[in-house]
């Protein structure tokens, strides 16, 4: 019996090898298990183009895509996506609150208890909001189309935008308190009653990206390597040589020198203003930075990339930082 | 008719007209002989194209708008620091414009920071302007090198993808047309512009592509003939040594060559090209010859100097012996071969057919030219060299007897399914499609892989595919929707770490739209229109050659594509890449667009993974039916097929391990190995077993001992001669320089030399201890009623 049952089963082997390695043949496939695909703090094609910190420690970058990235004191770093996937241009902190601005009149806040979503009234044209500062108690905004706004950044939002076809690049406070606004095609606005009215200067023609103060000296910086120096809180200005025809898009005072970044990896420093020369940071990126935040450790600067110059070296983030 | 019987009419038919036999032989061999002298050898890459596949259907649709498969990619890199000097610059241009002069290039592909497709897109206050980089001049003094520098340097689409981020080194990309590229050309005349280099200390090239690495196998062709003839002459030797007679070494010399010749010839005729990747094919085949026409001299040494029969009627009863396992081994063989025929690539479909086709030539120039010949032998083994090395085979043979006769018979069973089962759990390691990152043809260390390392460290990848968009009108690319979609499958797929970066037109419209915001990055984004985005092209295409953008959309904006660059080939990276772009294409569905993928040279291989386990799959299953449809038909009993399947399984389970083990991946070069594995593989268990069975029907009352030491000292001498021949031959393989040919060299080896000891060690074993019916209880009329003769005739031999 047992050796006739071996026998069927011998005869009908080697059919059933072939059936099974016919089935598998026209069934199996190689099957691919999936990376997990983790979100990265930064992706590739991230640019943040603006920074804030609190003065603590704590910084928060803005970036494309409707992307926020924050680190916090303690060096941890945490990556937020708004559900409105505009670029972000500009970002500040203020009085326990975090405003972030971008594309469309869109407006982000928040004081510590999440993220809330605010689109403010621009141009259907050109609504871009490019900078956004905390100024004598309120956040300013600045944004294309001459666009002005004043808030507490809890909702409550003024417009005082001018009417013109320029673009604010970036708006600042001198010693004095006057409201200083760099702008498209050389145009400096200056405000000495908190944005009710604004006198204009035309400083040649190249678009003027930022300006700061310390003192009475101003700085401000634009395309083609320009840069403008006031000694007299911004009553007169002039040009100086920066070395470069790089675009420069921020400048800075760390209270010693004047720093300032821009497009090809210029990143340039000076003592009074007056003369520029580049400054050593090994490892610098020649890709382009739009802003410089100076911070008790070093001098923070974002753009095509983010990290900081401290001692002459820089260190790309959040990769290669070491606690 | 029955065999026997046809095969007893055959060998005396061919015994009786011997001259006239070999006289036929002979002369077909020469006219097939003028036939060889038009043989095309070179390597075609659409041979291993797999016809039919969606990603073939979708590369061979835009190949030559978003980037066929010539594609070369050359790096000159500087030694001394930056490329922006003088000396440096004017190389890369002298580099560019010697390109455009080489055999089947497409003058308009060629892309270089000293060509006019790469621009700097100039913005002020003032306006916009788009001119070419460094075309047609190099900056005169050094104002004008930094000027370019910043221009490089603040141009993503050149920045990082033409000129590496530590400006050491410029990209070159070159395209050749598909009609008119000549591997053998292009190699040599690009390394003609690199040796002619006025600066070669200051500057070092590295070249990649499909052109360049068929290029390298041409390169190597020399050498592969060297090894071939070595392998040859090792075998020849090792034949010369163990049977002692230059019968024995030249008798299947001739065979060899005889079938060697036939079947060129006859691809010749078919209109195949002859591709030197699978000469180890053509070598192994060869080497199958031998063995068919050794098992025939060792049964005629046997049979004049065991029996004392005279060597005319030793050949023809030789004949008549081996006609059975020799022509059940060559349709296996060939049955085998011919189950690859149904795998979707040519050049395998080209090696099932030469190689089932050489095969079955065996049947004239080894089963009956061998015997034919050796009927004029006069005194066999009165002109053996002195040195008898055979004790060593003997040596093996007795252990073989001793395991089958003893009581280790009764372990070999559960000992082998141990063995098996572990090497089978290694074997699930085994990876589908390439295994290393660099190219599997050549070795990692080869110059072809080092470059291709060093491109990919430096830039985002060497190895591209795309995908394709198709739009349902005109304009479509230029649609907000259709340009974020790919900004947002490029984001999504950068993320994988395999992927170093992409390229679409998206990204060319959101660098022109920085550029007329005065280079600001901060408007680096889409247009907030169709109209405002088709504005922003056009400002592109404002002095640009109409293909400029022929990489990225067809000229009507209907069709486009975004550009992956891969940083290894390896199959896990082509899986991951196409189950991210598949499952992204699922999410986010785009109205008025069908996404389809994936074309370029990382397309077609993704393909040929897809396709490569089914068909071995396929391949293993079909020639193991062949075995068993063999087995039935001689044996008249489907129960003997598990039989020879055994060694066949065990064989494939431990090369597969030896894959995984190696981490050498299931590729286009280890299908054939299966088949021509299971087909040659099976022949030795045929030969032993049948030799067994023979015996038996012979002497039915034997006992299954002495069958088997007949077997083993008969067939099982010339089953090891083989393996020891064939193993001399393969060693020298695992020298060759392409890796492909070295892999499936040692591949083939290690199966049939694993088939071979399966046969002599486990096969006698599971015969005594199994008593098969098909070897134990023949059909009675096959029977002899002949006493059994000592089995002591069958001891080893003097």
């Amino acid at each position: 019996m047992i050796s006739k049952l071996l026998g069927w089963v011998a005869r009908i082997a080697p059919w059933a090898i072939v059936a099974g390695l016919g089935y598998a043949a026209a069934f199996v496939q190689p099957t691919v298990e999936p990376l997990p695909l983790p979100q990265p703090l930064v992706e590739p094609r991230d640019h943040f183009l603006d920074v804030a910190g609190d003065g603590n420690g704590a910084l928060w970058f803005a970036g494309n895509a409707g992307t926020v990235l924050h680190r916090d004191a303690d060096g941890h770093w945490a990556r937020r996506a708004f559900e409105q996937p505009v670029n972000l241009q500009g970002i500040a902190e203020g009085d326990g609150r975090v405003v972030a601005v971008g594309n469309q009149g869109w407006l982000f806040t928040d004081a510590g208890q999440g993220w809330s979503a605010l689109q403010l009234p621009v141009s259907d044209y050109a609504g871009k909001l490019i900078a956004v500062s905390h100024l004598n108690g309120a956040f300013w905004i600045t944004g294309e189309m001459g666009a002005i706004f004043r808030g507490d950044g809890a909702g409550d939002w003024q417009a005082l935008s001018l009417d013109t076809d320029v673009a604010l690049n970036d708006i600042t406070r001198a010693d004095d308190g006057g409201l200083w606004i760099a702008a498209e095609f050389g145009n400096l606005f200056h405000s000495s009653d908190q944005g009710r009215t604004w006198q204009r200067q035309e400083l040649q023609g190249e678009s003027l990206q930022a300006i700061a103060f310390h003192g009475p000296t101003g700085v401000a910086v634009g395309n083609q390597g320009r840069v403008y120096l006031s000694d007299d809180t911004g009553v007169s200005w002039r040009a100086v040589d920066s070395g470069t025809h790089e675009h420069l898009y921020d400048v800075a005072h760390d209270g010693q020198h004047w720093l300032a970044v821009g497009a090809g990896g210029v990143l340039l420093t000076s003592e009074q203003g007056r003369h520029w020369s580049p400054l050593t940071a090994r490892g610098f990126s020649n890709g382009y930075h739009t802003r410089a935040l100076p911070t008790a450790n070093g001098l923070v600067v974002t753009g095509e990339d983010l990290g900081r110059v401290h001692q002459g070296q820089w260190t790309a983030w959040p990769a290669e930082e070491k606690e | 008719m029955s065999m026997s019987r046809f095969a007893i009419g055959l060998s005396e038919l061919c015994i009786r007209h011997r001259r006239l036999v070999v006289a036929l032989i002979l002369g077909i061999t020469f006219l097939m002989s003028l036939v060889l002298l038009r043989i095309d050898v070179r390597t075609v890459f659409s041979d291993m194209v797999p016809k039919g596949h969606p990603y073939v259907e979708v590369h061979e649709q835009y190949k030559e708008t978003f980037g066929g498969s010539n594609k070369v990619t050359i790096v000159v890199k500087s030694e001394q620091g930056e490329i922006f000097t003088p000396p440096m610059l004017a190389e890369i241009q002298r580099v560019t414009r010697e390109l455009a002069k080489v055999s089947g290039v497409n003058p308009f592909q060629i892309v270089s920071l000293a060509s006019r497709k790469l621009k700097s897109v100039n913005a002020s206050s003032m306006g916009i302007e788009s001119v070419p980089l460094m075309w047609p001049d190099v900056p005169a003094d050094a104002a004008g090198i930094r000027t370019l520098r910043e221009a490089v340097i603040n141009n993503p689409l050149v920045y990082g993808i033409y000129v590496d981020r530590d400006l050491q080194s410029a990209l070159i990309q070159v395209d050749f047309y598909d009609q008119k590229v000549d591997y053998g050309k292009i190699f040599p005349q690009i390394n003609a512009i690199f040796d002619a280099s006025p600066i070669p200390d200051q500057v070092s090239y590295h070249l990649v592509g499909e052109p360049i690495l068929y290029g390298w196998v041409d390169h190597y062709l020399d050498e592969t003939v060297v090894i071939a003839l070595l392998s040859l002459g090792a075998m020849l030797l090792a034949l010369f040594l163990l049977n002692r007679t230059w019968r024995g070494a030249l008798l299947p010399l001739v065979s060899g060559t005889v079938s060697a010749i036939w079947a060129l010839a006859i691809g010749v005729m078919l209109g195949f090209n002859f591709d030197p990747l699978v000469i180890v094919v053509a070598f192994i085949i060869t080497a199958r010859c031998f063995s068919h026409s050794v098992q025939l001299i060792t049964r005629f040494d046997d049979l004049c100097d065991g029996d004392g029969l005279q060597p005319r009627a030793a050949a023809e009863a030789t004949m008549k012996e081996l006609f059975r396992p020799g022509l059940l081994g060559l349709i296996s063989d060939a049955g085998a071969i011919l189950c690859v025929l149904l795998t979707p690539i040519p050049l395998l479909q080209k090696v099932s057919i030469i190689g089932a086709l050489w095969v079955m030539t065996i049947m004239f120039s080894a089963v009956v030219l061998t015997p034919v010949l050796l009927s004029w032998v006069k005194a066999p083994l009165r002109y053996a060299h002195p040195l008898n090395l055979r004790f060593l085979l003997d040596a093996v043979l007795t252990v073989a007897y001793r395991l089958a006769a003893g009581r280790g018979a009764y372990l070999v069973l559960p000992v082998t399914l141990v063995l098996v089962g572990l090497l089978m759990a290694k074997a699930t390691d085994l990876t589908i499609g390439d295994a290393a990152p660099g190219s599997p043809i050549l070795w990692p260390q080869a110059s072809f892989n080092q470059d291709s390392a060093l491109i990919n460290q430096r830039y985002p990848g060497t190895e591209q595919m795309f995908v394709v968009l198709e739009g349902d009108r005109t304009d479509a690319l230029k649609r907000v929707d259709a340009l974020d979609w790919m900004q947002r499958f490029q984001r999504r797929m950068e993320r994988l770490p395999q992927v170093g970066g992409s390229v679409s037109l998206a990204d060319i419209v959101v660098d022109v739209r920085r550029n007329l915001y005065e280079g600001n990055p901060r408007y680096r984004e889409l247009g907030a229109s169709q109209i405002e985005n088709g504005e922003l092209i056009s400002f592109y295409m404002q002095g640009a050659a109409p293909d400029d953008l022929a990489q990225f959309a067809d000229p009507l904006f209907q069709n486009g594509s975004v550009l992956l660059m891969l940083r290894d080939r390896r199959g896990d990276t082509l899986r991951q890449a196409i189950f991210q772009i598949r499952r992204f294409i699922d999410e986010n569905p785009l109205d008025g667009f069908q996404i389809r993928m994936a074309g370029g040279s990382m397309g077609i291989t993704a393909a040929i993974n897809e396709v490569l386990l089914s068909d071995q799959i396929e391949a293993i299953a079909l020639a193991l039916l062949v075995v068993i449809v063999s087995c039935l038909l001689v044996y008249r009993s489907s129960a003997s097929g598990v039989f020879f399947i055994v060694p066949v399984l065990i064989s494939n389970v431990v090369t597969f391990a030896f894959m995984a083990w190696q981490g050498i991946g299931m590729s286009i070069s280890t299908l054939p190995v299966v088949a021509l594995g299971i087909g040659l593989g099976v022949d030795y268990a045929f030969y032993i077993v049948d030799s067994i069975k023979e015996y038996l029907e012979k002497y039915p009352d034997a006992d299954p001992r002495d069958a088997i030491r007949q077997a083993l000292f008969s067939a099982g001498r010339g089953v090891l001669l083989t393996s020891v021949t064939l193993a001399a031959g393969v060693l020298l393989w695992a020298a060759s320089s392409l890796r492909f040919q070295a892999e499936m060299g040692m591949l083939i080896g290690l199966w049939l030399l694993v088939s071979a000891f399966t046969s002599l060690l486990v096969m006698p074993s599971l015969v005594r201890i199994l008593k098969p019916a098909f070897i134990f209880d023949p059909p009675k009329k096959n029977a002899e009623s002949v006493p059994p003769v000592e089995p002591a005739a069958f001891s080893p031999s003097k």
